[in-house]
């Protein structure tokens, strides 16, 4: 049977009108619009007069109409499709009780019969995907509405409006400005965007000095490339553009470098994390590589150190050294990792359906599972050593010594031997009766419900290891012995190489994955890792990919999973990802709710813009620079802030949700760390590596992340806790603020130090003034502002010839005009 | 910008009174109006500012809330069990249901309660000899002894007291009540959390996070040495007409800035937030200077005597910040699980009660003869009680699963005793209370309703409660 005409050639379809306003056969990976008429009309006739009788249940006549090759054979009475006369079908016959009468109580309606003869005229094709049609409760209570919610619609092709603008972007946007009687303003000054674009791209001003070259430029090039767009690729292209806007993504993943709880212990490799998501965002990698290399790096190339550090992104969960509740803890983990998925790559609050259906959004209980299935099979592991060349070195060193230790280190281990199996059972006598018999198996012997479990409770037992005080434990000769051997042992230690690092990264535990179950419903039975069950129709997650490179050790899961996420057919994980660059650039998201695009959010401003940017970032390769590029060249985003239309603007649309301008907003904690750190003359611009315990004149991405204990300045300017995902930070105005620019040691010191430079450097008052307003607010003084600073200078004590200045250059890093971008 | 009038530069920063006065800003920018600009007049009256209406009336206007960290044990303090004088040396009998405990000792022997009891006050409400003071005070408070949570340990336990929530970021019971009802004096901050002497609280500042809130409501930590709020002051003193020029410098500059820009509120709340730290500089000392305050008051809070003087000024900042309008107060008692007897738990006990319980007894005094414990509701518990099985042999283990709190002063109902435990206190059976339960109470008794109470979090409204909690009206007067 042809399973795939063109629709839209079928005669007088009655529905055909209403399904163009939402689909457009644009490209073969999306469902087309059979798939739709199926689902929206045939789908529902089946399961509702249908199968009660031809299906599982009792198969009337050998007939199944739930079964789609059991559709085709027919049954006692042949095939129900005539395929050589369609009009002939037996099918037809029976709904229109010509001959046969089916359903035989009721006749269907007038349109449910004329969307059996429509669908019958095409062929019945049923989609590809559709192995079965059950009468299930997800049916129930997934609605057609929430079917149709135009998140989980593909994404369409939309009509560029026509518009003098080169730039699709400012076609949209004005468009949609026009239609409220605006248009998008004037384009900011030089010094004002090249400041926007440096601040946005690479996270601090440009210097005086970056700004006077840019300016002494020609407009053009030799080869017609404007200026701007030549400083756009010179900072796409700089290693500051990851650290910025890494920055943003270790928000969105909650990346901390301690375990959070009471101890809050440190975690020393975190930082490889970090670094690959700062590396991979300056390699442009493909975001479809990116998702899939942090959910499933170790299935791609568990020897691969990159993908042992992007993995890192399933190690970001608190973890608490002391909780004997172990098997709370795993499910508090596994939570964590679903929660943090679903809003991170997904664009949906999967935690409220944690525990019940979500109220708004068709995320049912079982969908939270589902998801859940995909990481339940997978380890943490502390095993696993860095395999980079300077580790590797450290590596073979402490290889080398190992080995010279041996003989010592295997005679003291045989005499702790008995006191150490005494207090490894005695531990896991202090865990919870059901969790202890796993506790007392080889790992290879455990059930998978509880490896992971016992991983966690070994850490603990470890903990109780190292505690041991064997000289009062041991007796006798053993002691002597003991004490003989240790005393070498800690001479040998001397000399020992640091330990080769640990890569933080996960496992699944074998091929086999632990049994899913919704708590506190074990009728609902096993739960299979698969789609949300809005979508798991139309894109169904492909089963255990079959090039998982490693089988035999993976059950391949969250490999199946990265791939469902990054199938450029599954609309969600692009819509989310376009929506938050955007959103760092403009300051909010063409949908506000960046982490959210259910019902509980706004829908979004411009849904034609969000699915061209989408589409468009598909074909560039998934790039990022290709995104950035064609968004901060737009007209849109070169907007003054103060554009001649404000008043008209601010009365039409006061939050500026039409871009009418372009949004001033405060610098982020980490702008404001580092620009002072830059204009101060203190900035220390060495790249990635172990994060800086003390705060260091590094710059902020490079500062040790402690759950417990934050860096002051970045908390007080809203940096996030590391607990959970954060889409959008919070910006305050707070006196707590003021009180940290005005009067911190920090403050005082960087103003300190720049005055003596400043001093050093020029005699004149006015050239110190000067200088000091070109290099921090990349301006010209004023009169009045020399005199003011004059002032300042003139009534201070002579005794401290930089008192003064300090106090002048702090002032500017505390005026609005730096610490915001316009 | 063309100044019309340019300003005579010694006039500009020696006459501008605080916040660049309006009207030398008018004659500067030559101006008769400036859009958007705060008159300076009215703000001199920032008390009441910002401080919203709740959802209904209520007597309560501020909390105290005592926290003693670590986990007093309620079977020692408020809960008598005769019970176990009969059962003590034996396991847990099978007819009580076992608890997970962080020890792991599986069966270690029940222990009674070394205290002697007596019932007080004309209520006639159970407490121990460990907190004489306390008991003198039975009258005023609703001792609530079945309350439970889920916090196995420390950090679990007090991040569900302060949040709800066992694990971090939401945001804290007083980061909530401030983002309700906002504050009432601007120049303080509206939360405020006091930390013991060198303790430093489990979890640390995560405690009294805004989590997903803005930091506007996150709790600000007062120190009674030194800068009572972190850069009060410069970290060298420097003469004050030097901070004063720096400081109208950097006013100048940002209303010059402002100017042409006020569609953009958030510069003008910047500007505010320099005059709101130049006023905390001057009142958030004003509050923790205890000279202003006579011998017999010193002497009501134990000021006077070593073991109770640290707790005992915190007490004293307590009610001298509520009286400036502080809305939510936090004080812990012994900061860094002090409470946590695991094992010596005499020892334990009776040092941490010896230092507490008169500073809270005068705590309680003082505001009753102020006429301020009406409108102040106070707050005492830990993040857990103890088990009745010993630890150690002289020790308790964490008891999430039933312990004592008790509250008193604005629109409590005292002289009463709530709930109960089973008969040896491991387990809360009548009227029990959790965590969201008690937190529902606190919010209603402050003019909150829980459920109303909602914060528009990635587009989820989310609650303090977070979506449970029942209030207790037995506790209401």
């Amino acid at each position: 049977m042809s399973q795939r005409l063109n629709f839209f050639a079928l005669p007088l379809a009655i529905w055909a009108t209403s399904l163009l306003g939402y689909y457009q056969p644009s490209s073969a990976q999306e469902p087309d619009a059979s798939t739709k008429f199926f689902e929206e009309h045939i789908r529902p006739i089946l399961v509702q007069h249908c199968i009660a009788c031809h299906g599982p249940d009792k198969s009337e006549s050998t007939l199944r109409l739930d079964l789609p090759d059991r559709f085709q054979t027919g049954g006692d009475s042949g095939p129900v499709i005539d395929e050589k006369q369609l009009e002939n079908s037996l099918l037809l016959q029976a709904v229109r009780h010509e001959g046969l009468e089916m359903p035989p109580n009721k006749k269907l309606s007038e349109q449910q019969i004329q969307a059996i003869e429509t669908w019958v005229r095409s062929g019945a094709p049923w989609p590809k995907y559709v192995k079965e049609i059950t009468a299930g409760s997800d049916q129930d209570s997934i609605s057609q509405a929430d079917r149709d919610y135009w998140f989980f619609q593909p994404l369409s092709e939309p009509v560029i409006p026509a518009s003098t603008f080169s730039n699709p972007i400012d076609a949209f946007v004005s468009d949609k400005l026009h239609s409220q009687g605006l248009n998008l303003g004037e384009r900011a000054d030089d010094s004002t965007l090249v400041r926007r674009l440096y601040l946005d791209l690479v996270g601090v001003p440009p210097t005086a000095a970056d700004l006077q070259s840019y300016l002494e430029l020609p407009a053009v090039d030799a080869h017609g490339t404007p200026r701007y767009e030549q400083l756009v690729d010179k900072l796409l292209a700089d290693a500051r553009y990851g650290q910025r806007w890494g920055r943003y993504w270790l928000d969105l993943v909650r990346f901390a470098e301690s375990d959070g709880f009471k101890q809050d212990d440190f975690r020393p490799s975190a930082y490889r994390y970090r670094d690959y998501v700062v590396q991979a965002l300056n390699d442009d990698i493909a975001y479809s590589q990116f998702i899939t290399e942090q959910l499933a790096g170790d299935e791609l190339d568990p020897n691969s150190d990159r993908m042992n550090a992007a993995t890192g992104y399933l190690r970001h969960w608190i973890y608490e050294y002391n909780q004997r509740d172990v098997r709370s803890h795993w499910d508090n983990i596994l939570n964590d990792v679903t929660d943090v998925t679903g809003e991170v790559f997904l664009g949906l609050g999967f935690s409220c359906a944690r525990c019940h259906d979500h109220k708004f959004d068709p995320l049912l209980q079982k969908d939270y599972y589902r998801l859940q299935a995909f990481f339940a099979p997978m380890e943490p592991r502390y095993d696993i050593v860095a395999q980079s060349d300077s580790v590797a070195l450290r590596q073979e060193a402490f290889d080398a010594w190992s080995q010279c230790a041996e003989p010592i280190r295997s005679e003291l281990e045989s005499l702790q031997q008995e006191t150490r199996l005494q207090v490894i059972e005695n531990a896991i006598e202090k865990f919870p009766p059901d969790v202890r018999p796993a506790l007392r198996k080889s790992p290879s012997q455990r059930p998978p419900n509880e490896r992971s479990i016992a991983v966690l409770a070994y850490l603990q037992i470890e903990n109780e290891l190292k505690g041991i005080d064997y000289a009062k434990k041991l007796k006798g000769d053993p002691l002597e012995r003991w004490k003989v051997l240790k005393k070498q042992y800690d001479e040998l230690k001397k000399g020992m190489p640091k330990e080769p690092e640990i890569s933080l990264t996960v496992r699944d535990i074998g091929t086999q994955a632990p049994e899913v179950r919704i708590p506190g419903k074990p009728s609902a039975g096993p739960i299979e890792p698969e789609a949300l069950s809005v979508l798991a129709d139309r894109w169904p997650v492909a089963p255990k990919s079959p090039d998982t490179p490693n089988p035999s050790s993976s059950t391949g899961r969250r490999l199946a999973l990265a791939r469902w996420i990054s199938d450029p057919s599954n609309p969600l994980a692009w819509r989310v990802i376009v929506n938050r660059i955007w959103q760092h650039h403009f300051g909010r998201g063409l949908v506000s709710n960046a982490s959210d695009f259910g019902r509980l959010g706004e829908p979004p401003t411009h849904p034609e813009l969000l699915d061209f940017l989408a589409l468009q970032f598909i074909e560039q390769g998934g790039r990022f620079k290709a995104l950035h590029r064609s968004i901060v060249t737009s007209e849109t985003y070169r907007q003054s802030s103060y554009p001649e239309q404000r008043s008209q603007g601010h009365a039409i649309d006061p939050e500026n949700r039409l871009l009418w301008r372009y949004n001033p907003r405060r610098l982020d904690a980490e702008q404001i760390r580092d620009s002072i750190l830059l204009v101060s003359g203190s900035l220390d611009d060495r790249i990635g590596g172990p994060s800086d315990a003390a705060d260091s004149n590094r710059r902020s991405v490079y500062q040790r992340v402690m759950r417990n204990s934050p860096n002051t300045m970045l908390a007080t300017f809203d940096a996030p806790d590391a607990s959970v995902s954060i889409a959008r930070r919070n910006t305050t105005t707070t006196s707590l603020q003021s009180l940290f620019l005005t009067n911190s040691p920090w403050m005082i010191r960087k103003s300190e130090s720049y005055a003596k430079k400043l001093v050093a450097q020029h005699d004149s008052p006015r050239a110190r003034i000067q200088t000091m307003f070109r290099e921090s607010l990349l301006r010209e003084p004023t009169e009045d502002e020399y005199l003011w600073i004059s002032d300042l200078v003139e009534a201070s004590s002579p005794s401290d010839p930089h008192g003064p200045w300090a106090d002048a250059c702090q002032a500017l890093w505390n005026t609005s005009e730096f610490l915001y971008i316009e | 910008m063309e100044f019309l009038h340019p300003p005579n530069r010694r006039s500009m920063l020696q006459n501008a009174g605080f916040g660049f006065g309006l009207i030398a800003l008018q004659a500067m920018l030559g101006q008769s109006r400036l859009l958007g600009m705060p008159d300076p007049v009215q703000e001199d009256n920032s008390k009441q500012r910002n401080s919203k209406q709740g959802h209904h009336p209520a007597k309560a206007k501020s909390i105290i809330f005592l926290f003693m960290e670590g986990g007093p044990s309620h079977i020692d303090l408020f809960d008598p069990k005769p019970r176990l004088e009969q059962l003590a040396g034996q396991s847990l009998p099978p007819s009580f249901k076992p608890i997970i405990t962080p020890m792991g000792e599986y069966n270690a022997p029940l222990m009674p309660s070394k205290r002697t009891w007596k019932q007080h006050g004309h209520c006639g409400t159970w407490v121990s000899d460990w907190l004489p003071h306390t008991a003198q005070h039975v009258d005023d408070l609703a001792v609530i002894r079945s309350c439970w949570g889920n916090g196995l340990n420390h950090s679990n336990g007090v991040c569900q007291m302060n949040t709800g929530s066992t694990l971090g970021g939401r945001p804290s019971l007083g980061s909530w009540v401030t983002y309700g009802l906002g504050t009432e004096n601007e120049s303080l901050p509206g939360f405020v959390v006091i930390e013991d002497d060198d303790g430093k609280v489990i979890n640390g500042p995560r405690n009294w996070s805004a989590g997903f809130m803005p930091a506007t409501y996150q709790g600000t930590a007062l120190h009674s040495n030194g800068d009572p709020i972190r850069f009060l002051s410069p970290p060298s003193p420097i003469d004050p007409a030097r901070q004063d020029s720096k400081r109208k410098l950097i006013d100048a500059l940002n209303r010059k800035h402002q100017a042409g820009r006020s569609i953009d509120s958030e510069l003008d709340a910047r500007i505010r937030s320099y005059e709101l730290a130049y006023k905390m500089q001057s009142q958030a000392p004003e509050a923790v200077d205890l000279s202003q305050e006579s011998h017999s008051t010193m002497q009501l809070y134990g000021i006077d005597e070593k073991e109770t003087s640290v707790f005992g000024r915190n007490c004293l900042f307590a009610r001298r910040l509520v009286e400036r309008g502080v809305r939510f107060v936090q004080l812990y008692h012994g900061s860094g699980s002090r409470w946590d007897a695991h094992s010596g738990i005499e020892k334990n006990h009776s040092t941490l009660c010896r230092s507490s319980d008169r500073p809270v007894a005068g705590l309680l005094t003082d505001l009753k003869q102020r006429g301020l414990l009406d409108s102040t509701l106070v707050i005492w518990g830990g993040e857990f009680g103890r088990t009745p099985m010993s630890e150690k042999g002289d020790g308790r283990d964490h008891n999430s699963n039933g312990f004592t709190m008790w509250m008193a002063g604005g629109g409590i109902r005292g002289g009463q005793t709530i709930g109960s435990t089973d008969e040896i206190g491991l387990h809360a059976v009548e009227d029990r209370l959790h965590v969201h339960d008690l937190h529902a109470t606190i919010l209603h008794l402050i003019g909150l309703n829980h459920w109303d109470l909602v914060y528009s979090h990635q587009g989820r409204p989310e609650r303090a409660t977070q979506n449970e909690g029942r209030v207790c009206t037995k506790l209401l007067a």
